[in-house]
């Protein structure tokens, strides 16, 4: 009998993984079944969606326009952040692109808590909390920019079009813009995904005028009937739904930046 | 890099070798603009062009690595460069010409990415080429390819360049393509130029021993000048030929190893045969006189046998001499 390497082990793999997966799966698909039950509470008779939607509709909106504000915000200042740390390194460079990076490992509501305190004057300020969001999002349009950048040889391809009678404008536009679509693309996405549903920042510096969906969630849970939290729920992960999948699209790449044989 | 001065004869091809870290690619770069001088003036056709930038020099570049751009294809590489004014007609037209004549028409819809190290090249050529530049730079073009092809390329490239007329600059460190390829050889060593002729004079009149050493296998032999415009060398007496050294009595005779050929009716010397290398056409020789005299012979034998003794005689009348304090 003859037979692969390691085939054994990969059965038994594959089934964990396919284990786990249900384990993950369950609990979300009982919330949606949930979700079709009629709410018992408050005399409401309709859908449990219809009143989800009614009640926090304005938080689905406030969330959408904060997320689209802190994606544009971010690649403004994420974008020209990496070419500048690729193109023209400093001393010191590399600590920068580190320091980016340390917002993502702090707890959440100490961040919050920094910015309540810091900030209080501010407080109820749309804009604080696109500022809180980007702390996490701005590093990571800057890693996935600069993870293309470095792995492109851009300074000769600047080059190459120089030597082609192309002025910088043209440069940008012609190699620079192109080449970065697809990080650029595939950034906006996972920033518009973590401020959608970001949760510590939203909660604590929530106003009632200004309540993202996933601190409008939170109260779903607390207190009101199964049925509605699902629903929520469900409509929540409506939104990200396609998000998942754009940016599993957008990850794969269109062209081989490799310049090897 | 100091005190360079060169002349590149227009509508030629130009060869720039030496080693690695001799500042050759330095000098493209300057030439193309991507690199500006500290101190010194760039001249195209007697225009100073040393504060013009590359993107208005009208040159045509050929990269080491090809810089090809990824997102783009064959087609929109090769007319990148076409000037904006153009009419679409035009562009079209230019851009088939390059296609057809690089032999990339069924190709034209592949990205870089999609292409053999050699197609790769072929574009990079054809990209440069499309904006009919007045002046072709290629920076060791065929040093990213295996030894087969770019054997291959060197022919083809050596006709594209005697019909294309263009003032060409190509940089090397392949002493056989600089030998194949040039009009004109410039040599450099760190930052400066040692000789620049053809290569036929570089390799019989190099100026020093750097020169004569980097372009094929040298015998270098101690000799004496005498007053008669002679040398005399431990096997014999022969002429100088013009140019050398006439500093010191004590110089070094340049002697290649296909000078010698077998005759055992009137030999200058007779050697002891130490190892012997089949080349195909001839055998290379490594040899030792009864007088201790090392040398190096190419002689097209039948066979040769170690330790066999072979007379020969030195097959010239004027040799070329060297400083031995010279640049080595």
């Amino acid at each position: 009998m003859i037979e692969r390497w390691g085939t054994k082990r990969f059965a038994a793999g594959l089934t964990l993984t396919y284990g786990l997966a249900l384990i993950a799966v369950l609990p979300p698909l009982s919330a949606l079944m949930q979700s079709f039950q009629p709410p018992a509470s408050e005399g409401w008779s309709g859908s449990a969606y219809r009143y989800v939607l009614d009640t926090y509709g304005s938080s689905l909106t406030f969330s959408l326009r904060l997320a689209l504000f802190v994606v544009v915000a971010s690649l403004l200042l994420g974008v020209p952040a990496a070419y500048g740390l690729v193109r023209h390194p400093f001393r010191g460079s590399r600590l920068v692109e580190q320091l980016t990076v340390v917002p993502l490992a702090v707890p959440g509501i100490s961040i919050a808590m920094a910015i309540i305190i810091g900030y209080s004057a501010q407080r109820g300020q749309w804009l604080l909390l696109a500022a809180g969001h980007m702390l996490y999002t701005v590093a990571y349009v800057v890693r996935i920019v600069m993870n293309t950048l470095r792995n492109l040889p851009l300074r000769e391809l600047d080059d190459a079009a120089r030597t082609l009678g192309a002025s910088r404008l043209d440069r940008l536009r012609r190699i620079v813009a192109p080449l970065l679509a697809a990080p650029v693309a595939l950034a906006s996405l996972i920033v518009f995904a973590i401020s959608w549903g970001e949760f510590n920042v939203s909660f604590l510096l929530a106003t009632p005028t200004q309540l993202p969906f996933p601190a409008a969630l939170y109260g779903t849970y607390t207190s009101n009937s199964g049925p509605v939290a699902a629903a929520a729920t469900a409509i929540f992960l409506l939104g990200a739904l396609p998000l998942i999948i754009a940016v599993q699209l957008a990850g794969r790449s269109r062209f081989d930046y490799g310049q090897g044989a | 890099m100091k005190d360079l001065d060169v002349a590149f004869p227009s509508g030629r091809t130009t060869v720039v070798v030496g080693p690695s870290g001799s500042g050759k690619s330095t000098l493209l770069n300057l030439i193309a603009g991507l690199l500006r001088p500290t101190d010194g003036n760039i001249l195209f056709d007697g225009v100073d062009v040393t504060n013009v930038p590359p993107e208005q020099r009208n040159i045509g570049f050929v990269f080491q690595s090809y810089a090809l751009f990824p997102h783009l294809s064959v087609e929109e590489n090769v007319a990148f460069g076409l000037k904006r004014g153009l009419p679409v007609s035009d562009r079209a037209r230019a851009t088939e010409a390059m296609l057809d004549l690089f032999r990339l028409g069924t190709l034209r819809r592949r990205r870089p990415a999609q292409l053999s190290g050699g197609e790769r090249q072929r574009v990079a050529l054809a990209r440069a080429l499309a904006r009919s530049p007045a002046l072709l730079l290629l920076d060791e073009p065929l040093s990213a390819l295996d030894a087969q092809l770019r054997e291959r390329l060197r022919l083809e490239l050596m006709a594209l360049f005697g019909s294309l007329e263009t003032t060409t600059i190509y940089v090397t460190h392949d002493r056989t393509e600089a030998m194949l390829m040039g009009h004109s050889v410039v040599l450099m060593k760190e930052g400066r130029v040692l000789q620049q002729d053809p290569p036929d004079r570089l390799y019989r009149s190099p100026a020093n021993l750097f020169v004569a050493r980097f372009f094929g296998s040298a015998n270098l032999i101690e000799g004496v000048l005498d007053d008669s415009g002679g040398v005399a060398l431990p096997f014999g007496r022969f002429a100088v030929n013009e140019g050398g050294p006439r500093r010191s009595p004590g110089i070094l005779a340049l002697v290649r190893p296909e000078m010698f050929r077998v005759d055992p009716s009137a030999p200058h010397l007779t050697i002891r045969v130490l190892t012997a290398v089949f080349l195909g056409s001839s055998w290379r020789i490594e040899g030792v006189s009864a007088g201790g005299l090392r040398l190096t012979v190419d002689l097209a034998l039948e066979r040769v046998t170690p330790n066999e003794q072979i007379p020969l005689r030195l097959d010239r009348s004027a040799l070329h001499v060297l400083d031995p304090e010279g640049e080595t």
